[in-house]
């Protein structure tokens, strides 16, 4: 008997509609299936995943958490993901200086990996766009199990004209790179979405990194020069 | 009021019936976040003890929300015909489970019964039933609705084709359709969630989809699941319309955060009536789900489930044609994992039933939650066998729009055959003819 090999291309795709799966009786064709799986797969990994601390050092970051100790209790406890541990704030109040244009952070969020593949292309471009505008930018850092709500208390202590999180979605079948950013006007304690303003689907196949970090930077001067964000500024506007 | 029980040696005692209530349910993390779930097995059993012995009028007084302060409760309260109401109210709760399984009792006086009890009520019994009993007591109360086609008739079951797009392309969104009637799916309702929330394209959708239902002579409904006012808009400016849309929630302050109230639904109601372009009399859609009230911050203390009854109780002032529960949608901070999920949805299905309210589940989860393809498959076989009148069809189960999983046109086509199901009848004889 030969040996048998078996070397298979990778049939994964991003699609937008799986449609024309064919059919054995009722059920999906086995290639369909097996398709499936593998996108379930990568996205069930991707949700384990964690950021690298060597990445963040490159990126020069440092590091601090939210409230929520592990990721069981982050998803399950969302107030605890919108509000920094006490040690994330006594470190704040070390290394962040007061009254910046733009605070820019970073969180996992429930995706590592959108961090991971956008944060290398994304944050110097922002660096760079934002200096070009002559924008004082506070010292970027990342939060480890984030939410959007974090906005509200970063700002508690960085006391910024415009907050800026950069946060990983929640990942699609398949699809688990992609990242938003949210931007909010002087966040208080009791700031809302509606207050807040959002650019999503930042990966390389959605809205590259490069041309978001140029996005972001529009939207921050907006912001600044409508002196609102959110409703307000759509109102004001 | 003393709400006490002694059990293993140990006494439980319970300040109200909120309290009992939420200590009553089934493990759920939404009722934890709330902090009104049983803190140990042996509290949520006798909670449930107590529960059972609880008569109906003690519920019936001691609503989600009070009654002076909320339109929901009042729209329910007001509604509890007194005749019906007189005959059940001294029963406990306990009894109530054991006349809705007895094999005496025929579907038309539980229709009867339903009359006289609000949600408090139907949630209360909820809480005192296995899963079986919840499926097997469903199985008994069917709901028939008509549009264009009849949904809920014994021995059917039906699919609202989901074909949704990111950006709603109209291309893509044609292929799915043509593939999902296919496979028989669309015939509860052709529904897009659509990505562009203007008048513009809501009219644009509506105005595709009638044009392929037409092209195909199929008889089905289209809608367009936007917000009421959006949709309202589009079917004044002459849109085509089958179905009108509307998420619902079961307190006032709830709806508020969804942009709506009674007085909303109302007129959304008699816009449809007088424009919706289906043969029958029903024209309203609604979708629920468990914990959409502490999302909003509008639960006044009270646990998930009897949330949820209430918003089937509203939802059969309007006579809706479909009702459904998104019931993993919602994610794990309310729902853990898929054993929660299947409690919830077929906890849904049954109060859905027992209010007389058309009842389908979305059967679905999203990535963060502990569900897998394996355990939405499983819970939509439980579904389908309880009687649950419609399923959704997304292509391939994977909603990209949404970013979540459900059940797929294949799905509802191998549960027809798995279950010896029909499409709804109108549907069939077309699929018959082509």
């Amino acid at each position: 008997m030969s040996d048998l090999i078996i070397d298979l291309p990778d049939p994964t795709a991003r699609m937008t509609a799986r449609i024309g799966l064919g059919r054995a009786g009722a059920r999906p064709r086995t290639r369909s299936q097996r398709v499936f799986d593998a996108d379930h797969a990568i996205t069930q990994d991707a949700l384990a995943e964690t950021v690298p601390p060597e990445l963040l050092e490159e990126l020069g970051l440092f590091s601090v958490a939210s409230a929520a100790p592990d990721r069981e209790t982050y998803l399950l406890r969302p107030d605890l993901g919108r509000r920094l541990s006490d040690p994330a704030m006594e470190t704040l109040r070390a290394n962040i200086n007061l009254g910046a244009d733009v605070q820019i952070f970073v969180s996992d969020g429930l995706s590592a990996r959108a961090v991971t593949v956008n944060l290398p292309e994304l944050l110097p471009a922002l660096r760079i766009a934002l200096a070009e505008q002559g924008l004082r930018m506070g010292p970027p850092f990342f939060v480890r199990l984030g939410r959007v709500g974090l906005l509200n208390a970063v700002n508690g202590i960085a006391d910024a004209r415009v907050v800026v999180i950069l946060v990983g979605e929640r990942p699609g079948l398949g699809r688990a790179d992609a990242l938003s950013a949210y931007l909010g006007y002087r966040p208080q304690v009791d700031s809302s979405d509606a207050d807040r303003e959002v650019i999503c689907n930042i990966f390389p196949g959605g809205l590259p990194p490069r041309e978001a970090a140029l996005r972001i930077t529009e939207q921050i001067i907006g912001i600044l020069s409508a002196g609102a964000s959110g409703v307000r500024r759509g109102l004001r506007s | 009021m003393l709400l006490r029980c002694k059990l293993h040696g140990k006494v439980f005692e319970f300040r109200d019936l909120r309290e009992l209530m939420g200590k009553a349910n089934d493990e759920k993390s939404g009722d934890r976040l709330a902090g009104v779930a049983a803190s140990s097995a042996i509290e949520r059993a006798a909670a449930r003890y107590v529960l059972s012995e609880i008569p109906l009028w003690a519920l019936r007084d001691s609503p989600a929300a009070p009654y002076d302060a909320d339109e929901v409760t009042r729209l329910i309260d007001d509604a509890v015909d007194p005749t019906v109401y007189a005959e059940i109210k001294d029963w406990p709760v306990g009894e109530l489970r054991e006349w809705l399984l007895r094999d005496t009792t025929s579907p038309e006086a539980i229709r009867r019964a339903s009359a006289g009890m609000t949600g408090e009520m139907i949630a209360g019994v909820a809480k005192l039933m296995s899963n079986l009993d919840l499926a097997l007591a469903s199985a008994r109360l069917r709901v028939v609705t008509r549009a264009n086609t009849t949904l809920g008739l014994a021995g059917t079951l039906g699919s609202r084709l989901q074909p949704n797009h990111p950006t709603d392309d109209p291309d893509v969104i044609r292929a799915e359709i043509l593939e999902g009637l296919s496979f028989g799916c669309g015939d509860a309702v052709i529904g897009i969630n659509h990505a562009i929330d203007t008048v513009d394209n809501v009219a644009r959708l509506l105005a595709l989809t009638q044009s392929i239902i037409d092209a195909e002579g199929a008889p089905a409904q289209n809608c367009v699941l936007a917000h009421v006012t959006t949709q309202m808009a589009a079917l004044r400016a002459g849109a085509p319309m089958g179905l009108m849309f509307q998420s619902i929630a079961g307190t006032e302050r709830a709806n508020a955060s969804f942009g709506i109230s009674v007085g909303l639904l109302d007129e959304a109601r008699g816009l449809a009536q007088a424009g919706s372009n289906v043969a029958g009399p029903n024209v309203m859609y609604f979708e629920t789900g468990e914990g959409s009230e502490l999302s909003a911050g509008a639960h006044n203390g009270w646990d998930q489930l009897t949330l949820e009854a209430r918003c089937y109780c509203l939802a059969r002032r309007y006579s809706p044609f479909m009702v459904n529960s998104v019931v993993g949608f919602i994610g794990p901070e309310y729902l853990r994992d898929a054993r929660q999920i299947a409690r919830a949805g077929l906890e849904d299905h049954f109060c859905a039933k027992l209010a007389g309210v058309p009842m389908g589940v979305d059967v679905c989860y999203t990535n963060h939650a502990r569900a897998d393809q394996n355990d939405l498959e499983s819970l939509a076989i439980l579904l389908a066998a309880a009687g649950c009148n419609f399923f959704m069809g997304v292509p391939g189960g994977d909603d990209p729009m949404l970013s979540y999983q459900s059940t797929s046109f294949h799905d509802t086509a191998s549960l027809r055959q798995l279950l010896h199901l029909r499409p709804l009848p109108e549907f069939e004889q077309w699929m018959e003819n082509r």
